[in-house]
């Protein structure tokens, strides 16, 4: 499935004739965007929950010739951004989530003048609902060193597509430890807070009881010598397999202003 | 040279593309009908998002019978033939029963646990288990409150007075609320009644809450550690490892003067533990009817028709092993619930009060 990604890649920047622009010095920026989110979790509902929420990120963007830097953040916490209730086909809706994601990535190109990128990434991201019954609320904590394959396609001097591949390799999950909440947990959940969470988790591998992966596209323009257009698009997939399984798609729409430092 | 008779004929400014008789170019008219397509499948896809919610009733009850199986700790605490009960109710499911027939099926097997713990919520009728049970309360407010002096209200839920000027009384409609409060207000009370001969405490319509405001009660009524019941939860194989609760004495209270529990049928889940805590304190006994059947702790559960349901995950062993759930907390004096309450007299408070006397 990769090579044959890398071959539309290649064939698409062929396509495409241009100078290239390897440089963008560091640039931070702020935006926010969409998400669409569908998730099943069955140690807390037999329902499929689908819905959107708006989440406000940061970023950073640097590229050279041979390297290229990435960070973003992206949260939607209900006291910061709007998150729409997520629903299901039984019409029951999950008003109270959490959704925080943090990234970090680092690729470098391969081979000589090459638009072709590999690397890695370190990212963590969460997500926390309360369902509307008794004791009703999961999540999931996951922890990832992952793969990234990227191919950056030219498109002007001022703007390019990096559609990238990510794969986590390694993961620490944090799942809710068991299908339900004694009141010892409840306790410790209602003392300590969210932080009393962190005790509960897993080491894991890929395809033993979990399993996941990320397509972006990044579109950069360049509007001005110090301001940057980014915008990305992307699919999310992951499935963890205890207590019980838990499925989760999301599609992240991003839009940032970035400032060049 | 003459033009073609299918063309137009052509004005100075020929490079302009002809005009219909409404006015509109060409290039605006197709570009109105875009949006206007555009909108028309905008409604399309919208309106048709917005269909009628139809569940399987077969596969709904599946799923609620298998995650009973799953997470219910009831099954194996009062031996319960859910297999054969699923089977049996099973071959009643018909697509075409109205919502008000489905419901009443659901109810009937849930019934089969015959568990306070256990409750269904739809959007049109509630299950609430022990208004199925038969059971008959043995205490009336405005009766007892006939043999109270000195009544104060501390909370929502705790209440507290004298009897005979020399008999102390608490009332505890339950063991909801604020831990640290509570137990601040069990220590304000015990305080109050350290120099009674001796103590009644009201659990007969107790319906529970939270086992540390039981546990924080329990403590003010023995100066040494006691092993009060051990707790397992379901696991997807069975049940997980057993986590001790003990009787921890309260560091500042210790009531020694003799203690009389008044129990009924409506002492539930919380109310419950605190009855197996009592009957393991000497100076303790309890006069009434035996509590309710459900001690461990409940849960909820979705459907999949958006229903939710409630059920026992936790089981409760008393110290020597022994499981209440089915059963309920006996008392050491039994007084029929349909005894309690006669010609105005609470019968089951004057006989603790005899007991104290």
């Amino acid at each position: 499935m990769i090579k044959h990604l890398l071959i539309i890649l290649l064939l698409t920047n062929a396509l495409i004739a241009s100078a290239q622009t390897d440089n963008f010095p560091l640039s931070l920026g702020i935006g926010g965007g969409i998400d669409l989110i569908k998730n099943t979790d069955l140690s807390a509902s037999p329902l499929t929950y689908e819905g959107m929420g708006l989440p406000v990120g940061i970023n950073g963007f640097q590229a050279n010739g041979q390297w290229i830097n990435q960070f973003e953040i992206q949260l939607i916490i209900p006291f910061l951004t709007n998150n729409y209730p997520l629903r299901s086909k039984a019409d029951t809706q999950l008003k109270d989530w959490t959704k925080v994601s943090v990234k970090y990535q680092l690729l470098r190109s391969v081979g000589e003048n090459s638009n072709s990128y590999l690397g890695g990434a370190v990212q963590s991201s969460f997500f926390f609902r309360e369902y509307d019954f008794l004791d009703g609320l999961s999540w999931e904590f996951q922890n990832s060193l992952n793969v990234q394959l990227a191919h950056k396609v030219n498109i002007s001097d001022n703007s390019f597509l990096l559609p990238q591949l990510s794969k986590p390799v390694l993961t620490y999950i944090n799942r809710k430890p068991s299908l339900t909440f004694d009141e010892v947990f409840l306790d410790d959940f209602n003392e300590n807070g969210a932080a009393s969470l962190l005790k509960y988790g897993q080491w894991k591998l890929p395809f033993f009881n979990w399993s996941a992966f990320e397509f972006d596209v990044l579109y950069h323009l360049k509007l001005s010598e110090k301001l940057n257009l980014q915008g990305k698009v992307g699919f999310n997939y992951y499935r963890i397999n205890f207590p019980e399984k838990v499925t989760h798609l999301n599609v992240p729409i991003r839009c940032y202003l970035n400032y060049q430092l | 040279m003459n033009q073609k008779t299918e063309e137009r004929p052509m004005n100075l400014t020929e490079d302009r593309p002809p005009r219909n008789t409404s006015g509109l170019t060409e290039d605006r008219l197709h570009k109105r009908l875009n949006i206007s397509f555009l909108v028309v499948f905008l409604l399309l896809l919208f309106g048709c998002s917005r269909e009628t919610f139809v569940y399987d009733k077969a596969a709904t009850f599946d799923e609620l019978h298998q995650s009973i199986a799953k997470y219910s700790a009831s099954i194996e605490s009062r031996q319960i033939a859910w297999d054969e009960i699923g089977d049996k109710y099973r071959t009643e499911v018909a697509e075409n029963l109205n919502e008000t027939a489905y419901f009443a099926l659901l109810q009937e097997m849930l019934l089969e646990f015959r568990d306070p713990h256990v409750w269904m919520f739809a959007p049109f009728d509630t299950l609430y288990s022990i208004e199925h049970l038969g059971y008959t309360k043995n205490y009336v407010e405005s009766v007892t409150a006939r043999y109270l002096t000195q009544v104060e209200q501390h909370s929502p839920q705790i209440q507290s007075g004298m009897i005979n000027d020399s008999i102390g009384y608490l009332f505890c409609a339950d063991f909801k609320g604020d831990v640290a409060a509570n137990n601040e207000i069990y220590r304000q009370v015990f305080t109050k009644f350290s120099d009674t001969k001796g103590l009644i405490i009201d659990l007969r319509v107790n319906d529970g809450g939270s086992v540390y405001n039981a546990q924080n009660l329990l403590a003010k009524l023995t100066n040494e550690q006691r092993l009060w019941h051990t707790t397992q939860n379901r696991t997807l194989t069975g049940f997980d490892e057993k986590y001790e609760w003990y009787i921890e004495p309260d560091p500042e209270i210790y009531y020694a003067q003799p203690v009389v529990v008044l129990n009924g049928r409506f002492t539930i889940s919380a109310g419950e533990r605190f009855a197996v805590g009592a009957t393991l304190l000497e100076n303790v006994t309890i006069v009434g009817d035996t509590t309710a059947n459900t001690q461990g702790s409940v849960m909820g559960r979705e459907m999949l028709n958006g229903w939710t349901y409630t059920l026992t995950f936790e089981k409760c062993l008393a110290p020597d092993g022994m499981n209440y759930a089915g059963i309920g907390v006996p008392p050491d004096y039994f007084i029929a619930a349909e005894n309690a309450i006669l010609g105005g007299q609470d019968l089951i408070l004057e006989r603790g009060l005899e007991l104290l006397e």
